[in-house]
Parts: C-alpha cells; sequence; structure tokens
C-alpha cells in the first residue's frame, strides 16, 4: 500500500487564523457595544465592522485552499 | 487632512513631493531636488534595486529570465503603495493627533517622536481588540522584515564566506548547523543595532545612513563591474574600499561639526535625510573614480576569463514567447506610467 503525503496549503492556515481574530473582535465589539472604550470615534464600533469583514475573508480563504482528499 | 496639517503646522509643507525642493529651507526635511535625484534616485534607489541582497536573491532563484524580469517589477508596484502605509499614517496623525510629535533625538520626557505615530494612532481610535490586531500587524511586519535580512545574512555568510573560504569540505549537515547558529546570532545583532538606530532623528534617517555606507558604494562597483570588462579585481577592491570610507567620513564629519553640512550636502540648512542623500552621491562618485583610476593603472583581465561575468562577454538567455500581458516589458510600461501619473499628482 503506497503512502502519499498531502500537504495543507499554508492559505488554509491564514484562513483558519482570519477566522479566529475575526470571531474575538467581532465578539468583543459586541460585548463593548453598549458601554464602548474611551477612544475616538468609538461611537461607530469599529471592531463589530472589522471583526465580520475578518469573518467572511477567513471563511473564503478556508474554503477554497481546505484540505482535500487526492484522487488515487 | 491637508487643510488641518497645515492649520496644526504653518509655513511647513507636508504634502508636495517636488514643489518644495528649490530651496533646503522650504521643506520640513531640508532637501534640495539634485539630493533627491542624484542622491535618492541615481545611487541609492539604483543601488537598492540592484545590489540589496534581499531584492537580488529573488531575482536569482526565479524559474526562467521572464520571472527574473517580473520579480522587481512586481516588487515595484509594492514599492509604490508604501507610501500608503508609511506615509499616509503620519499626515494622518500631523491632522489628528494633539500632540506636537518631534525627531526622537529631540525628545523629551512627556513628549512623543515620529516613530511613534503609529502605536499613538493605534491608542487613540482602537480599542481592546482591534488594539490586538493592530499590535499583531506591527510585529508580523517587524517579523517579516527582520526574518528576510536574518536570513540573508545566514546565507551570506554560509555559502558566500565560511563554504568558499573557511571550510570548503563539510557534511551538509554541518552547514546547516552553520546556518541555524548564523540565525541566532543575527536575530542578537538585529536586537542590537535597535539601539544604534536611538540615536538617530527616525529610522528612516538610520536606514538611509547605512545605505550610504554599503549599498551607494557597492552600485557604483557592481555598475562598472558588469558593463566594462576593462575594470580588474584590484580596483573594483579599492574603489569600493573608497568609497565606504568616504561615506563613513562624510558621516561622521557632518555629525561631529556642523560646519562640514554646509560643504558636503551644499547647505548648512540640509538636515538628516538631506545629509544621507548627498553623503550617497559623494561615496558613489568617489569609488566610480578610484575605480577608474585604478583600472587605467592596472593589467586587464583576458576575455576568456570574464565570459558569464561581464554583460558584453555573456550570452543573455532570450524570454520564451508569451502574451503581451505576460511580458515583463507591459508591467514595467505600467510601472513606469503610474510612477509619472503619481509623481504628478502629488507635485
Amino acid at each position: 500500500m503506497s503512502e502519499k503525503h498531502h500537504i495543507i496549503p499554508v492559505w488554509f492556515f491564514v484562513g483558519v487564523l482570519f477566522s479566529v481574530y475575526g470571531v474575538l473582535i467581532f465578539a468583543s465589539g459586541l460585548a463593548e457595544w453598549s458601554h464602548p472604550p474611551n477612544t475616538v470615534l468609538a461611537e461607530l464600533h469599529a471592531p463589530v465592522w472589522w471583526g465580520a469583514l475578518l469573518i467572511v475573508l477567513g471563511g473564503v480563504y478556508c474554503a477554497a485552499f481546505r484540505p482535500r482528499r487526492q484522487k488515487a | 487632512m491637508v487643510a488641518r496639517i497645515q492649520h496644526n503646522f504653518p509655513g511647513q509643507d507636508f504634502t508636495h513631493m517636488w514643489s518644495n525642493l528649490g530651496h533646503f529651507q522650504d521643506n520640513p526635511m531640508g532637501m534640495h531636488w539634485t539630493g533627491i535625484v542624484f542622491g535618492l534616485g541615481a545611487v541609492q534607489a539604483m543601488g537598492y534595486w540592484t545590489t540589496d541582497f534581499l531584492v537580488v536573491q529573488r531575482v536569482l532563484s526565479a524559474k526562467d529570465i521572464r520571472s527574473a524580469k517580473m520579480a522587481p517589477i512586481i516588487g515595484s508596484f509594492f514599492k509604490m503603495a508604501v507610501p500608503l502605509i508609511v506615509i499616509l499614517p503620519g499626515l494622518l496623525a500631523l491632522a489628528v493627533l494633539p500632540m506636537h510629535l518631534v525627531p526622537a533625538s529631540q525628545l523629551q520626557p512627556g513628549q512623543f517622536s515620529y516613530n511613534e505615530v503609529l502605536p499613538l494612532m493605534l491608542a487613540r481610535y482602537c480599542g481592546p481588540g482591534l488594539l490586538g490586531l493592530g499590535i499583531t500587524a506591527l510585529v508580523a511586519g517587524f517579523m517579516a522584515g527582520m526574518a528576510g535580512n536574518v536570513s540573508a545574512f545566514a546565507t551570506v555568510w554560509t555559502y558566500d564566506l565560511y563554504r568558499p573560504f573557511i571550510r570548503k569540505t563539510a557534511p551538509d549537515a554541518h552547514y546547516v548547523s552553520m546556518g541555524r547558529w548564523c540565525t541566532l546570532i543575527g536575530v542578537f545583532i538585529s536586537i542590537g543595532t535597535a539601539y544604534l538606530a536611538m540615536g538617530f532623528a527616525s529610522i528612516m534617517d538610520y536606514v538611509q545612513a547605512l545605505f550610504g555606507f554599503f549599498i551607494a558604494p557597492l552600485f557604483g562597483t557592481v555598475l562598472l563591474g558588469m558593463m566594462w570588462k576593462r575594470v580588474t579585481k584590484a580596483a573594483g577592491f579599492w574603489g569600493l574600499l573608497a568609497g565606504t570610507l568616504t561615506s563613513i567620513g562624510i558621516f561622521s564629519a557632518m555629525k561631529f561639526d556642523h560646519r562640514w553640512v554646509g560643504v558636503f550636502a551644499l547647505s548648512p540648512h540640509a538636515q538628516g535625510l538631506a545629509q544621507d542623500m548627498y553623503q550617497s552621491l559623494w561615496s558613489c562618485v568617489t569609488c566610480v573614480v578610484v575605480t577608474l583610476l585604478v583600472t587605467l593603472v592596472t593589467k586587464p583581465r583576458p576575455d576568456a576569463e570574464l565570459k558569464g561575468l561581464v554583460y558584453s562577454l555573456t550570452e543573455v538567455a532570450h524570454e520564451e514567447r508569451v502574451g503581451i500581458l505576460q511580458r515583463p516589458i507591459f508591467w514595467g510600461g505600467v510601472a513606469l506610467a503610474a510612477l509619472v501619473v503619481l509623481q504628478i499628482i502629488f507635485w
């Protein structure tokens, strides 16, 4: 039985990283929604938008570069 | 933004590239157009693109001649985008930050330097979550730059110096081990040089001064050595040595006695970056002149020994026929057009 080495693309890990960051930042944005931090333009809730953007980007990378089973 | 900068810094023009370069006093850099055109453009920039190991390493490892030509062209697009990351946050900071930024060398307690723009902007606009992302991005940027330079340092030492000159025959494991030790030592040297950079007005000033020491004279040597088959080994060595010593001498003279700034940088009003540009220019000129003079009094090598080393005696590989969108000449033209448009917009 031959054994094949499958290389997982580095972009898949980039997607996972983006997704994890996105979820954390999105959650922090929601948590501080009612009492925003003492920063300039805090009322725009930037963490929510950035978190959502990172989740979408991470999802696209994860889907496009997910490890696939190679056909024999 | 421009109106707010002019309000915060009356009489200073931070948003034009060329229109205020007529006199040293007319711009915040204390620069003259001759320094930009001849020092930065003709010596430092061309030297960077032809002799910097990070650039050359990528070109040499290309799979074919077309890829080798495309590497610096693709790099040029990213280089043109660098001001968006490096200069735009600085300009925004001049417009919106309530504190008055100063050069690092003039820092007093309670003040902030230009080098701290990005952390200050992050702290001003980003709450806990985004602040973490911003700091991560900054650290990743530093690590990427340092990793490239440290790996270049390990490669140059192990392959170009240690293997040919110190230990010619050793198992591969030995050279791998040497490369790893070099990487570790390179990291410590990098940390040490950070303390050197603290003595300069800005990190850019420090980088340009180093370019003046090493890249500017090397450019003269590489250019003459590649283009003129008459140049000899001794001429290359003495030209490079004279150029480097000239650069270090000019740098030291201008640091220790400000009167020399008026001599070498053409005006006593020239500031740090302007001094770096003229330092590069004079070191390259010295290198070229010394190389020419030594060449004329030394014996040239026969053509047979120079094949593959000098442009006129080297058979240049031809590109395969590809579509217009894959040709380096097309993308080189696009890069040039983008450069011209940017010059006009920010004139």
